[in-house]
């Protein structure tokens, strides 16, 4: 690594107005696509290209890269405040995001939610380039049989993540299961469950369903019960900036935690295929596995909101690598910043680092510049956001009706999903009678990798991919996962 | 600046101003329709791709040379670019809607896939922007270096493609049969995923587009076997596929894919739009993807320019649709799909070994087909009856299978 | 009534993964693998616990009374409902009409909110969708399926 490449693009980023500006006109554009529902980076991504169309290309990747870095930061905010996820990652933070901010602590929230994010995007961007030398080997270590048992150990988190319902949890995550494999299947050209219509070719739509999932139930118990969505009075709960400070140590706090998630968030993104979008579901399971206390979580433990924050930024920094270097996209976003490269005249590729490691640098400074102007800006706002917590529920729920509705719309461009939505009354069903919604949204995400990974793994290698040394690891540690959490449960039954 | 460089920056800021107002005069009588109004330029997939790309380029150039038009840019994604043109083909004809989509839904409508509800042959043509060849390459590191060592391999080649509904899936297995080459396709490897496994040693290579494949190749990550329609682009030693077949299937094989290579990025308008106007729409697409300032903004996007307009494309695509029976009978059995029997009234040409094969002539061309001795049912003259008693020249109405059986005859007599 | 749901939301569990299971029956082999066997054990799932449940509900019936305040079944039913409309309203009219239509309905009829702030509630509604979503990032949203027949 020369080291004089990497001191000199960050001077260059810092002393340049011009991309200075864009890094910081950049910011509050991307917070904005994530905090509204359905436009999401990659609708935002999509916008933005022709602006970005005649810029010079070292100016218009740094304008993108730092949109894109910060779409998640600005997704946690109706998450946390609203329960409505603006992007199928940041569902995972509703789940104890949104409670805290039932509990009056909304802005403590907010303030875990933007340092994990901070620390997240920064720890991301440090992997990204200290794995650069190694990058083609570890890259190449997953295969479709990796693949699949990845996508198993996430479905064992189903089990975590299920709390004592576990019965409950499984049958909703076979359900989730069951709606991933909704639409045209790749591998036999079959239209499954499509009942004849286009628009389900290309499978529910993540956003829509966690929308349903979601949003809606949320809102619906928030006008049955009236008040604000905070149950507690604002006089006596804590919004203000001393709260926000608080949930910032928080992250600090749990430093081991944050540190882990953020490593996991980045080793998922770095790997093609996976898909990013399970990142930060995983390591909100491994944030219940690992703790002493699990039965704290989806009531507004913390860590539930750290957890996943952390892993929805780092994973971006991890995404950069092979598409950077392999042309290949790592998570679903990266796929438009591809073409945005290509585009700018970018070309990824191995002679990225020989011929442009100052550009590639030049990245990753921004990577970081973007997560930490994000934090201070959000640190600007957060005390009037957390205020939308104590207004009146009677309000909100039109609003987040329409907004929701918006969301699923723009998200998947077509107006039959709004039929899909539908589901929410399935979902508040769920809400009501005390079953788990998390594992659906794990089942709906990794589903299709599975399955596609699956009959990979068996065309090519027959049953026999099991037998692969990276597969019986993988194959140990979804043994591990289970295992665990059947001891934790007996002690814990112990005890009760 | 010295007098010659003056004299030519005014010479051309000159040749610019006279230009000018040459081009409202080229349009022509049908251009006027178009002044004030907003014409819609669908494209089937989501933004950020090379079809939305190359329509947002030719849009802004579109606007150029029909004087007083807007054209705005809408996508409509979903089911692989199907949504897409049955939202083009079922628009109002009036000029106003013009789309984009991908030319492998030739291969959709040639297997009357479900959920399609256009006609290519009855689409309103107004060009096409590029070409696209297309290779197969494999890995360095795969063991195959040549065409012929793919021919001597002992095992089948493992090839992968993005899904078997794709266009490329399709060719992949068109072009083994005309070759002669033992492969297994792997589908589920879309975007790049192909080449990731192919640097991973799980798959020998995969056939697709040079335009996506080139990066890869040039990394030194893969060599190019063969090509279809790729000549210029490529070292003379890399064979042509029409230069590697052997027998008339296989040349109707490869003229087929050829003829996919050449219509690259589509530009076309629901049936039935005035000829007026649709002859002032495939003008200024055509001065469109002339103007200088066009191709200079297309070199910068690295995205390649190779037009071809109005009724050249329409005959192409013609041309493409008309594939002998075999050729349909040979993708359907890939694509899981059922394609419908032929029915057809004709005088039996040949009667062979006792009935059990026959030819006859059936949309201008002779058909062979087989005759079952359970399955085929045979009338003669209102009796059922043996095919051992079919004859030459006998006038029947005959149900069959492209490329495989008779399911009835029914003879007159 | 909590007990009760969980037999409620059990069943209509089952009957998805018995539809989808039939369904998946009739797709060759490769595809219907994994719905099926993913399918079965749901369903398998569903079974186990409409057991537990019911016998959950037998056991409560003698100690008798709900510990914590029933939750109004007529209110829920009524959001539900309004939830419904809403879709209903923007598929048929699109966003720019139905969105704010149906924003001032619920917050006069189910909210009881003063004409005048639901209305200007509502407008506020329109100017961001129109000013952030169409004129902005210039998207269009849904027209509606009905706009074109009413207005031509």
């Amino acid at each position: 690594m020369q080291l004089d490449v990497v001191i000199a693009s960050l001077i260059n980023l810092l002393t340049s107005p011009g991309l200075l500006g864009l890094v910081v006109l950049a910011v509050p554009i991307g917070m904005f696509f994530g905090a509204v529902p359905g436009l999401g980076g990659k609708l935002g991504i999509a916008i933005m290209i022709p602006f970005v169309f005649g810029m010079d290309p070292l100016a218009g990747a740094v304008f993108l890269v730092s949109m894109h870095a910060v779409v998640h930061t600005g997704g946690s905010i109706p998450s946390i405040l609203l329960g409505i996820p603006g992007t199928g990652p940041d569902a995972a933070t509703v789940v104890d995001g949104y409670p805290m901010a039932q509990k009056g602590e909304a802005g403590r929230a907010l303030g875990a939610s933007l340092g994990a994010s901070g620390v997240g995007g920064v720890i991301g961007a440090i992997v990204l380039a200290l794995l650069l030398p190694v990058l083609r080997p570890v890259v190449l270590a997953f295969g479709p049989a990796e693949f699949f048992l990845l996508a198993i150990l996430g479905i064992t988190f189903i089990a975590a993540l299920s709390g004592d319902n576990l019965i409950k949890g499984l049958i909703v995550g076979c359900f989730g299961l069951m709606l991933a494999f909704v639409g045209l299947d790749p591998m036999t050209g079959i239209a499954r469950f499509t009942f004849g219509q286009l628009f389900l070719w290309d499978g529910v739509d993540v956003i829509t369903a966690v929308l349903a999932l979601y949003a809606i139930p949320e809102m619906i118990a928030l006008g049955v019960r009236g008040g604000s969505v905070s149950a507690i009075s604002k006089a006596r709960a804590n919004y203000g900036i001393r709260s926000v400070v608080e949930g910032l140590t928080d992250v600090f706090r749990h430093w081991r935690l944050t540190v882990r998630t953020s490593l996991i968030g980045a080793l998922i993104g770095l790997v093609p295929g996976l898909g990013g979008d399970a990142a930060s579901w995983i390591c909100y399971g491994h944030a219940v596995q690992s703790s002493r206390t699990p039965e704290r979580f989806g009531k507004g433990a913390v860590e539930g909101v750290i957890a996943p924050e952390t892993a929805n930024n780092s994973k971006e920094g991890g995404a950069m690598l092979p598409t950077l270097f392999f042309g290949i996209p790592g998570s679903s976003g990266m796929v438009l910043l591809l073409g945005a490269f290509v585009m700018l005249g970018i070309q990824p590729g191995p002679q990225l680092i020989l011929n442009h490691l100052d550009l590639v640098w030049t990245l990753v400074w921004a990577l970081v510049l973007a997560n930490l102007i994000a934090v201070l800006m959000f640190l600007g706002i957060a005390r009037w956001l957390g205020l939308l917590a104590f207004i009146r529920g009677g309000l909100l729920v039109p609003l987040v009706f329409l907004l929701a509705i918006t969301g699923s719309y723009l998200g998947s461009g077509s107006w039959h999903n709004l039929i899909l939505l539908l589901l929410g009354v399935l979902g508040y069903g769920l809400k009501r009678f005390d079953w788990p919604r998390p594992p659906f949204v794990i089942g709906l995400i990794l589903g299709e990798i599975a399955e596609v990974s699956l009959h990979k793994a068996l065309a090519i290698w027959g049953p026999a991919f099991l037998l692969r040394p990276q597969a019986l690891i993988l194959l140990a540690m979804v043994g591990a996962s289970l295992l665990f959490y059947l001891l934790r449960r007996r002690a814990t039954r112990r005890r009760s | 600046m010295n007098w010659t460089k003056r004299t030519a920056a005014i010479v051309c800021f000159a040749a610019i101003g006279v230009a000018q107002p040459i081009e409202p005069a080229l349009a022509g009588p049908g251009a006027e329709f178009f002044d004030g109004k907003k014409i819609t330029y669908i494209v089937a997939t989501k933004p950020g791709g090379g079809y939305d790309t190359y329509a947002r380029l030719i849009a802004k150039y579109l606007e150029k040379h029909l004087p007083g038009a807007r054209v705005i840019v809408k996508n409509r994604p979903g089911a692989g670019h199907i949504v897409g043109a049955n939202q083009l083909f079922a628009a109002k004809p009036d000029g106003l809607t013009i789309g984009t989509f991908n030319t492998g839904l030739v291969y959709a409508q040639l297997l009357e896939r479900e959920g399609i509800r256009f006609d290519l042959r009855k689409m309103s043509w107004i060009g096409k922007a590029a070409a696209d060849p297309r290779v197969l390459v494999v890995g360095k590191d795969s063991g195959f270096a040549t065409f012929d060592d793919l021919r001597r391999a002992e095992r089948p080649i493992l090839l992968a493609s993005s899904g078997i509904a794709s266009a490329a899936h399709n060719e992949t297995i068109l072009l083994a049969h005309a070759l002669g080459l033992d492969v297994k396709v792997i589908p589920g490897h879309g975007g790049n995923e192909g080449e990731m496994a192919i640097m991973r040693k799980e798959i020998a290579g995969t056939f697709g587009s040079y335009s996506s494949l080139r990066p890869f190749v040039e990394n030194g990550f893969g060599v190019v076997i063969f090509h279809v329609g790729g000549g210029p682009a490529l070292a003379a030693s890399v064979p042509a596929v029409r230069d590697l077949v052997h027998d008339d299937e296989g040349r109707a094989i490869a003229a087929l894919i050829e003829s996919q290579t050449a219509l690259g990025r589509l530009t076309a308008a629901p049936p039935g739009v005035p000829a007026e106007r649709l002859a002032a729409l495939r003008a200024a697409y055509e001065s469109a993807l002339e103007d200088p300032d066009l191709r200079r903004d297309a070199a910068r996007l690295r995205i390649p320019i190779v037009p071809s307009y109005g009724e050249d494309v329409a005959a192409k695509v013609d041309a493409a649709l008309n594939q002998p029976p075999a050729i349909v009978a040979l993708l359907a059995a890939v694509m899981n799909v059922e394609i419908a029997t032929i029915s057809v009234r004709t005088a039996l040409v040949t009667v062979a070994a006792k009935g059990k094969k026959i030819t006859f002539r059936s949309r201008d061309q002779i058909i062979e087909a087989k005759v079952s001795g359970s399955r085929t049912r045979v009338t003669i003259a209102g009796q059922d009856d043996d095919r051992a008693n079919l004859k030459e020249g006998m006038v029947c109405v005959i149900e069959y299978m492209p490329g495989g059986e008779a399911t009835e005859i029914d003879c007159d007599g | 009534m909590k007990v009760g749901g969980n037999v409620i939301i059990g069943a209509v569990m089952l009957t998805i993964f018995a539809g989808m299971l039939a369904m998946a029956a009739q797709y060759p082999d490769d595809a219907g693998f994994m719905p099926i066997l993913v399918g079965l054990s749901g369903a398998a799932l569903c079974v186990v616990q409409l057991c537990q449940a019911v016998a959950a509900d037998r056991r409560e019936v003698p100690t008798g009374g709900e510990p914590a305040a029933p939750v109004p079944l007529r209110r829920e039913m009524s959001l539900l409902g309004w939830f419904a409309g809403f879709i209903a309203g923007i598929v048929a009219l699109g966003f720019l009409i139905a969105g704010p239509a149906l924003v001032f309905a619920f917050l006069v009829i189910d909210q009881r909110e003063k004409i005048a702030r639901a209305a200007a509630l509502a407008v506020g509604c329109l100017a961001v969708l129109y000013l952030v979503f169409e004129v902005l990032l210039e998207l269009t949203l849904f027209r509606g399926l009905a706009v074109p027949l009413l207005f031509g």
